[in-house]
């Protein structure tokens, strides 16, 4: 998966792209301490560009979920996941933790 | 690192060939080495006698002198890498030749390092630690490889042993009034995903499918211990909502954050002819109807078992005889996603509707039939498949 960021007046949008696997534990565990930041007021997932997710994957959105709210961020927001991952989101029920938004 | 390489004890013991015709570089270079603690120490003059020590011998390193009445150091190089067993062994050329070709010679048959004559013990006994020591670690890393891979496979024996045997699904099938069919195959070695079922009171059963959250071990393990309680269990709840969210609870307890299990619990009721279920994030499990003679998707959506504080609804619906339900692992449905050889549930209810009529075998067999043609019979996840047909 290949991720861009960009910080925009203290919303953290996080650009995913490709297959969120097993593969990005490292990457995404680094994703956590930012999303800890004192500066991060909300987080977006912008999973246009995203293909793919495995179970794996959803345990790490949770994981991000958990820090989120651990800080008093408020719900992430996933942004327009289709197809598989939007698949994968509704049937995990992630309704109940995630801003699901087109 | 370094400290730990000056105390690798095990090397002072490895057999050391050392091939020399004079006999006093011969002897020079044995005391060397037994000055420094080298225990193991066996000196020939000929490049034969070497060939013919090495099976009872079994050096772990060669020192090679390359000029030799009879064979040469270069020709008995070659041999001892020509054998299998010795690919590896390190072997030690030490010459008075200082032409840079003879040493790229000797590499070319299958020196592995070089040191110069006049030798200096330092330098020897360097040398000599060096390649001794890379062959213990290597040796060391075998073995636990190979421990590892055995350990691996029988753990893999065991995760076939917790499904049902053929004496209980026979029976099973009796009590329940149902046909019913299996396909299990973990990925490379041991991973997450399992199914089951149990007979209850008065021709009902319980079923259930469940998927840990990654692979490997860890998986393997939780696994493990769920369908060890599933198995033992007598549930008091007879709805499997009810029963699911009691499992949550358990689960919420053993599972560490970032893990969950997405699991499928029904009770087929045959004297009813019913079948009642809760889903926690399963794929969309699939029925096909006889009354309406066609395949639906049931709706699987749940929160995964382990996330959070949950009740889980049940769902009841007829299953009347001839009636059909199948319950796979995402594989079937992941697997090659991105590319035009993923399946999608439309294929699968096409595959249904289509081989409705047949035992609850031939429909399995049917649907993986189609997975393999889709995929080449190359998955990277484990891959579960339940039918359960209706008498």
């Amino acid at each position: 998966m290949d991720i861009t960021k960009r910080t925009e007046s203290g919303t953290l949008h996080i650009r995913m792209a490709g297959r969120f696997t097993f593969a990005d534990n490292q990457a995404f565990r680094e994703l956590l301490n930012e999303i800890a930041g004192a500066s991060i007021k909300s987080v977006i997932f912008d999973m246009e560009k995203l293909e793919f997710v495995d179970s794996a994957a959803l345990g790490m959105l949770l994981l991000a979920h958990d820090e989120s709210s651990k800080h008093n961020k408020g719900k992430i927001t996933l942004q327009s996941a289709s197809g598989q991952v939007r698949k994968m989101v509704s049937i995990a029920r992630f309704d109940q933790y995630f801003n699901i938004v087109d | 690192m370094v400290s730990d390489m000056q105390n690798t004890p095990e090397i002072h013991h490895c057999p050391i060939l050392v091939v020399e015709d004079n006999a006093i570089s011969r002897q020079f270079i044995e005391n060397v080495l037994h000055e420094r603690g080298m225990r193991n120490v066996l000196a020939v003059n000929s490049a034969e006698e070497a060939l013919n020590c090495l099976e009872h011998f079994k050096p772990e390193l060669v020192i090679l002198d390359l000029m030799m009445p009879g064979m040469d150091g270069y020709e008995c190089s070659r041999t001892i890498r020509s054998h299998p067993d010795y690919f590896d062994l390190p072997i030690l050329i030490q010459t008075a030749v200082s032409v840079p070709q003879s040493r790229f010679k000797a590499f070319e048959y299958g020196a592995t390092d070089f040191i110069n004559k006049p030798i200096y013990p330092e330098e020897l006994y360097a040398r000599t630690k060096v390649h001794l020591q890379n062959r213990v670690y290597l040796k060391n890393l075998r073995h636990y490889k190979d421990r590892i891979s055995d350990e691996l496979t029988s753990a893999q024996q065991l995760q076939y042993s917790i499904l049902p045997n053929a004496n209980e699904l026979t029976q099973l099938e009796k009590s329940s009034n149902t046909e019913i069919a299996a396909y299990f195959k973990p990925s490379s070695e041991i991973g997450g995903d399992f199914w089951g079922a149990k007979p209850l009171l008065a021709s009902s059963m319980s079923l259930w499918m469940v998927d840990f959250s990654g692979h490997g071990v860890a998986a393997a393990l939780n696994a493990f211990r769920l369908q060890a309680y599933l198995k033992e269990h007598i549930p008091l709840e007879n709805q499997p909502g009810a029963y699911l969210s009691h499992l949550n609870e358990k689960m919420r307890k053993l599972l560490l954050r970032g893990q969950f299990a997405t699991m499928f619990y029904g009770i087929v009721d045959s004297k009813h002819n019913r079948l009642s279920y809760s889903c926690a994030c399963t794929p969309y499990p699939l029925l096909y109807n006889s009354e309406s003679g066609r395949s639906e998707l049931l709706d699987g959506t749940g929160v995964p078992l382990g996330v959070q504080d949950e009740q889980y609804p049940t769902q009841t619906i007829d299953f009347n005889p001839q009636d059909i339900l199948v319950l796979y692992s995402d594989a079937l449905v992941e697997s090659g996603y991105g590319s035009n050889r993923s399946i999608s549930e439309h294929m699968l209810l096409e595959t249904l509707d289509r081989h409705h009529h047949k035992s609850a075998s031939e429909i399995r067999d049917a649907l993986i039939e189609m997975f393999n043609h889709q995929h080449y019979g190359m998955i990277n996840d484990d891959l579960t498949l339940l039918v359960c047909k209706r008498k």
